[in-house]
């Protein structure tokens, strides 16, 4: 109880509630215009924490990861194009309502699914993900290693439409991961005698690279232009933007449904909220007793498709902070951040670092309030932002990206990083190969290969400890048990959207 | 469709020649001598490399073998679309290659300014002022807000 009450404290200070205000207000700026994804958001906030300690640090993270998701839901149902891929399903029923004149509504829905999704999956993160970790810390090298494989089989084969090109892309992370010092015996690799890259690739310019010099790249095919018009939201209009009871009523079930849905996706890797917010939808139509009013501007889609792919935040965060595994971008990106603040996440950390456990549920709640009270105040001016052109937006995107890829450790060779990323990243958009298993593949290896060296040291360079030993036998089956689901999915025909 | 796959199997098949170049020459390039005793068994540092470089290897085949048609190459071909993707990376290249001369401010106005220039946005009262402000606004948060430092170039700061 003292740790708690100590964390609320240094939780609680003026300059770390403005941090909060300040990074969920522009989570859900960026959240709202389309192009710049939640992922992109902390990806270029991470640079500005190497000063910082480490609650506001998170503050400043967590509260662009929770509100940039919210933020998604303003453009679906203002410009019929997500903020964030995790809004798409958003657009179905969000747009239509725009059209009749109920935007304010719709985004109304929006906010309060939203919350809902958010508040389920904090304290399904605070329920579960101490358990998980107690059972975690039972594991040895072989476990680990079985644990790792069927990690990144599952976040390469279910995070895009192709599960070779997911594999592939995981594969390519691996790769990327092998470069620097060797972890065990600091015998340099791939280094080129560059001293920059004897600790490797440094995450922070890799992922702003994937993530947002590509998405730069892209938009650049159609010169930065976004050629969709925008609903005005109105003056007041009590009778189109009240929730009526029956329509609360009407929305009551699916956002439950879609809470628990979506926190359940979160948890397992590689699915995200974009997955997440498709399933929860159509769930909702599927138990509608009117299916026909879907599409067409049904509030309780819009409820549906936002409280699963909000609740999505807390749950990823389960394996992140239990396992050490990162779901999705955003939790990649977030354990990176935690590791830079010196913060060994894992099976560990709950007795290692309980205050950091503690601050980040504190701040997951923090942020979803802080969410709603920005959601509820200042939708309309946060609407305009839709207005500024994207040629404007992205050469500032470009300076941030070179500032903070150059400030992690005042190296050039950061910023060339970077830069390279950004144009593999592209090209591997170009041919549909998803950038997600890339990043967290990268993310995991490092503790993947020393697993999997210290197994077979003990088994003098054997693998079959991943046979004999029931958890990590387990896991394979897992693992090989996704890939036979993938393979039939595409054998079906079936598509996923692709995560951010 | 076919274009498509065409593209897929020659990704895969330029991939796959690059990840054989790095398991048949990259990885023996890796020193042999890490100070081993052969009083006890270890795995060297070539190990996770193969392992990685052979993955690649088999399902950038796997993906030239079996191309599922995703890729979306074919949009480069429509009227400017290759041209202002290379112009973008242009752009970006020269920025970063100018940092270590000019440094960042100065690097960061004239890309800026560049920038939007190339891509249709000419008002000089926009853009003049939004390259000025953003380049020097960056440098001073990062120098001294966050106590981070950006780079001053050959020529120094201000200039």
């Amino acid at each position: 109880m003292d740790i708690f009450l100590g964390a609320l404290a240094d939780t609680l200070t003026p300059l770390n509630l403005l941090i909060l205000f300040l990074s969920t207000l522009v989570g859900v700026i960026i959240g709202a215009i389309p192009g710049l994804t939640v992922t992109l958001a902390i990806a270029l906030a991470v640079p500005l924490t190497l000063w910082m300690d480490t609650a506001p640090a998170m503050l400043l993270l967590l509260g662009l990861y929770g509100a940039g998701i919210y933020g998604g839901s303003i453009s679906a149902v203002l410009l019929n194009a997500p903020g964030t891929p995790a809004s798409a399903a958003t657009c179905l029923d969000g747009y239509e309502l725009g059209k009749q004149g109920k935007a304010l509504k719709a985004l109304r829905v929006a906010l309060y699914a939203s919350v809902y999704g958010g508040l389920f999956s904090i304290v399904l993160l605070v329920l579960i993900a101490p358990q998980l970790a107690a059972v975690a810390l039972k594991f040895g090298p072989a476990e680990i290693s079985g644990l790792l494989i069927f990690a990144l089989t599952v976040v390469a084969v279910l995070s895009g439409d192709a599960m070779l090109k997911g594999l592939f892309a995981a594969a390519l992370g691996m790769l990327l991961a092998t470069i620097g010092a060797d972890p065990m015996l600091m015998v340099p690799r791939f280094t080129f005698d560059l001293y920059a890259l004897f600790d490797g690739l440094t995450y922070i310019p890799l992922l702003i690279g994937l993530f947002a010099i590509a998405e730069l790249f892209a938009q650049a095919e159609q010169s930065f232009r976004s050629g969709a018009s925008v609903i005005a939201l109105g003056k007041v209009d009590p009778d189109n933007d009240r929730i009526t009871r029956a329509e609360w009523r009407l929305c009551l079930g699916p956002t439950v449904r879609s809470g628990f849905l979506g926190s359940f996706i979160g948890m397992l890797p590689g699915l995200g909220a974009a997955i997440a917010s498709f399933i929860g939808y159509a769930e909702a139509k599927r138990a509608s007793r009117h299916p026909e009013r879907f599409g067409k501007g049904a509030v309780e889609g819009v409820a549906a498709s936002e409280s699963a792919n909000n609740a999505v935040t807390g749950s990823a965060m389960i394996p992140m902070l239990a396992l050490a595994i990162p779901g999705d971008p955003p939790t990649a990106i977030l354990l990176s951040a935690l590791m830079i603040q010196g913060v060994t996440v894992g099976p560990l950390i709950f007795q290692t670092n309980p205050d950091v456990v503690y601050t980040i549920y504190i701040i997951m709640f923090l942020a979803v309030v802080m969410t709603a009270l920005i959601g509820a105040v200042a939708l309309r001016p946060i609407a305009q932002v839709l207005k500024v052109p994207k040629i404007l937006l992205y050469p500032v995107i470009l300076s941030m990206c070179v500032a903070g890829s150059y400030a992690v450790r005042n190296n050039l060779v950061d910023v060339f990083v970077m830069l390279a990323a950004g144009i593999l990243g592209y090209a591997l958009r170009l041919f549909g190969v998803p950038v997600a298993p890339l990043l967290i593949a990268f993310i995991l290896t490092p503790p993947f290969e020393q697993s999997l060296r210290q197994m077979m040291i003990r088994s003098e360079g054997s693998l079959l400890p991943l046979l004999t030993h029931p958890i990590a036998l387990f896991f394979l089956i897992l693992a090989g048990a996704a890939v036979v689901l993938t393979v039939w999915r595409e054998a079906k025909g079936w598509r996923v959207p692709a995560t951010a | 469709m076919q274009s498509q796959k065409r593209a897929d199997r020659i990704f895969g098949l330029v991939s796959a020649l690059l990840a054989l170049l790095f398991v048949a020459i990259a990885v023996p390039g890796i020193s042999g001598d890490w100070g081993q005793d052969a009083s006890y068994y270890t795995v060297g540092p070539r190990f996770f490399p193969y392992v990685a470089g052979s993955l690649l290897l088999i399902f950038a085949i796997l993906i030239a073998l079996v191309p599922d048609g995703g890729s979306r190459i074919a949009t480069l071909r429509a009227p400017g679309v290759a041209a202002n993707v290379a112009a973008a990376m242009a752009i970006a290249i020269a920025y970063v290659a100018l940092l270590d001369i000019l440094g960042f401010t100065i690097a960061t106005v004239l890309a800026l300014i560049v920038f939007c220039l190339s891509f249709g946005e000419r008002r000089w009262y926009v853009v003049l002022p939004l390259a000025l402000i953003v380049a020097v606004a960056t440098q001073q948060a990062f120098s001294e807000l966050f106590m981070l430092e950006l780079p001053a170039g050959r020529l120094g700061w201000p200039l």
